[in-house]
């Protein structure tokens, strides 16, 4: 089953190793940005869900307040929030499943295209499924004196330079791309910012793990992957990289209860939730992406139902 | 689900890194490294493979037992017979590679075995007590042997003559070793890997490389003669033929050092991942091609000018080395790839699949004549071990990749005889 990914995932990267002159890492690198761009849909979608489970999250403590000794009508009332709101609360973790098996195809691909053995290479046999590669099997699995299918740890030490290459631009991925949560309105931290926080720290150590323990190629995977998020949000105009210095580009500023009149152009613009005091056309207001434009009406028409309710309340 | 809850959100992220740890392991990513080496020894199956190298009785499939000088099985504390196997435990040690067999004293036949491990550690191991010894000759037990190592992967099994050994890397190069003090004496650098084991014929040592090269070298010097590009990487070993007729198993050694040539009439066979097998001269020129269906993992098998070989489709070629490799005859086995060599005897062709389908083709024409099903992942070559005065017919022992079902011997006409381990 699992061979229905990994045996076109095998060919492909055959065929840029084939295409750049036997060059692995630079197949890896070209076929992780093309993984990257094909799977972008699903990390927009799941950026916007993110962004809109946000806006409402003054209201969900509202409504929490308002049955906190009643569950089953905490539960229902969540379900009507989320339904007026055209918001899937799973929203913004099935596309990160679904990336899941991606990850791992990815992971397995570099694994059995690098044969390191024979029993990997015999295995390997029957994974391409064009002809015509023949000539350039096994790929070439060393690159820098380091052996692409083996963990930095029994690798020169200088490959223990790539787990903390991983871990700072998953660190730099994750504060630059991730939407800057307000703090709560008496001015104390938000719980969900603090979680993220720690979502953030607990992913980059867990990926700093996994390239220790896995190997030196899929730590290169990691890294471009990270690179290539970066880029791909910064030319949405979603990435902030004012975080990075501690200057956002959007001040964070408490939403008030309730639903917000959102513009479009800057739910889809910017990953920071719109402050409730900015206007069309502020200052503070993201810069249009000409990228984002489709997004942007799609999220219009949204957010002005969303108004529309709002007004109706 | 509530998602917003930070617990929920942290519930679903360590699931969702545990999908991927788990998934990342489970899926058969540590994938095994290579498979058995079998060798006879005294009528004896010497069994390489994984963490340890035991020694089978070929007649009746059990495992030889240790026995003292007056030939009593010796015995644990527990009165459990003691069996001859050396274990990887203490070394830490894979072994592929069938050890070299060393004989120290020509009067009395002692013999001692230089095992290579998968790691590029070389023991010395004393054949009559089964054990790993030191230099003094006493037997290690408990604590880890003295060993000499080298840096790369050892695949394929080390050959030796009378004055080196010769390792094939699996990273690259070939090295090659003093006998006596397991010194350097000269390398050979490859651009590639080799994991066939090298063919002595003559002065010369042959091997092939991953990267598409064959090697000419001189085995006392190390000094390249030629090489030639075949156009794709060489997993198996080449095998050479000058038209003497294959008269006793002795042949199926694929470098027999006790053989005279005939250099002048001499021809290498080798099978690539280009889906070739190429015909090589004595001095380098590729005289003939033969297209196959997939790639050659097979070592070939020629007689009586007829060369028999395989390939990962699971075709079954007989092609004429007396006529440019032209095809007599081929048949597709309908099976998963053949990586192990032929085996031709009397008028049979046999040949066993990955997936562990055994056959039996008739040598003139190919066609299937027999089919046993072992149901086990097979990847190695087939022994042959020949009559003896107790057994009249000869065995085909078949080893697989499962250390449970191991070992299985059919008599040349294709009826099972024993299983190693025997079925409890």
């Amino acid at each position: 089953m699992f061979d229905l990914i990994l045996n076109p995932f095998i060919t492909i990267l055959a065929l840029f190793y084939s295409v750049f002159s036997q060059n692995i890492v630079l197949s890896i690198a070209v076929f992780t940005i093309l993984v990257r761009l094909a799977t972008s849909p699903l990390l927009l979608q799941q950026h916007r869900s993110t962004a809109k489970m946000q806006e409402l999250q003054p209201k969900m403590k509202k409504l929490q307040e308002k049955y906190k000794n009643d569950r089953e009508k905490l539960a229902q009332a969540q379900m009507e929030m989320y339904r007026e709101a055209g918001v899937n609360p799973l929203g913004g973790c099935l596309p990160l499943l679904v990336q899941l098996p991606v990850f791992l195809a990815m992971y397995q691909t570099i694994i059995h295209a690098l044969a390191n053995t024979p029993y990997q290479l015999i295995d390997l046999s029957g994974r391409i499924l064009f002809p015509g590669f023949d000539h350039i099997v096994p790929m070439q699995n060393t690159w820098a004196g380091m052996n692409l299918t083996l963990p930095p740890t029994v690798n020169p030490t200088y490959a223990l330079i790539l787990p903390v290459l991983v871990m700072v631009t998953q660190w730099v991925s994750y504060k630059v791309t991730v939407p800057e949560i307000p703090p709560n309105e008496d001015g104390t931290p938000n719980q969900m910012a603090q979680t993220t926080k720690t979502m953030s720290n607990v992913m980059m150590v867990m990926f700093g793990f996994f390239s220790l323990s896995f190997s030196v190629g899929i730590s290169i995977y990691f890294v471009v992957s990270n690179i290539t998020g970066m880029v791909q949000y910064t030319l949405l105009g979603k990435a902030d990289w004012g975080k990075l210095v501690g200057k956002s580009k959007v001040k964070p500023v408490s939403t008030s209860v309730g639903f917000k009149p959102i513009d479009g152009n800057k739910i889809s613009s910017s990953s920071t939730v719109k402050p409730a005091s900015a206007k069309l056309g502020s200052p503070t207001e993201a810069r249009p992406n000409p990228l984002s434009g489709a997004i942007s009406k799609t999220e219009k028409r949204k957010n002005n139902k969303m108004r529309a309710r709002s007004q109706t309340n | 689900m509530n998602t917003s809850k930070p617990s929920a959100r942290l519930s679903l992220l360590f699931l969702a890194l545990l999908i991927l740890f788990v998934g990342a392991g489970c899926v058969p990513t540590r994938l095994g490294t290579a498979w058995a080496s079998l060798r006879l020894v005294d009528n004896n199956i010497l069994v390489t493979y994984n963490d340890r190298i035991l020694l089978v009785d070929s007649g009746t499939g059990r495992p030889v037992q240790l026995t003292d000088s007056d030939g009593r099985v010796r015995t644990s504390q527990d009165g459990t017979p003691i069996r001859w196997q050396l274990l990887g435990q203490a070394t830490q040690s894979q072994f592929f590679a069938s050890p070299v067999i060393v004989t120290t004293d020509d009067t009395t036949g002692d013999k001692v075995a230089l095992v290579v491990d998968f790691n590029g550690k070389i023991f010395n191991a004393n054949l009559t007590q089964a054990c790993f010894s030191t230099v003094s000759g006493s037997c290690v037990v408990n604590n880890e042997p003295p060993f000499v190592s080298i840096t790369g992967n050892i695949y394929a099994d080390v050959v030796a003559d009378e004055n080196r050994l010769y390792l094939p890397l699996g990273q690259h190069d070939v090295l090659a070793l003093d006998k006596g003090s397991l010194t350097e004496d000269w390398r050979f650098i490859t651009e590639r890997g080799v994991w066939s084991a090298p063919l002595l014929v003559g002065e010369a040592i042959y091997f092939a490389e991953m990267g598409h090269e064959f090697y000419a070298v001189n085995a006392e010097t190390g000094n390249k003669l030629w090489q030639v590009d075949l156009g794709g990487a060489v997993a198996a070993s080449p095998v050479f033929y000058d038209g003497t007729p294959a008269t006793n198993y002795a042949d199926d050694a694929l470098t027999p050092t006790d053989v005279t040539y005939n250099l002048a009439d001499g021809r290498f066979y080798i099978g690539t991942f280009a889906r070739t097998i190429v015909q090589v001269s004595m001095d380098g020129a590729i005289e003939a091609v033969f297209n196959t269906n997939d790639w050659v993992w097979s070592s070939p098998k020629v007689v009586d000018g007829v060369l028999y070989t395989a390939d990962l489709s699971g075709t079954v070629y007989a092609l004429d080395v007396n006529n440019n490799l032209s095809l007599i005859w081929k048949q597709d086995t309908q099976t998963n790839g053949i990586r192990s060599r032929p085996l031709v005897l009397q008028d049979s062709v046999i040949v066993v699949s990955q997936n562990g389908v055994v056959l039996w083709l008739n040598r003139n024409d190919g066609s299937i004549t027999l089919r046993q099903e072992i149901n086990e992942e097979t990847l190695s070559d087939m022994l042959y071990v020949p009559p003896t005065e107790s057994r009249p017919e000869g065995l085909v022992v078949i080893s697989t990749i499962n250390p449970n079902r191991l070992l299985f011997a059919f008599t040349v006409a294709g009826q099972q005889v024993w299983l190693y381990p025997p079925a409890s």
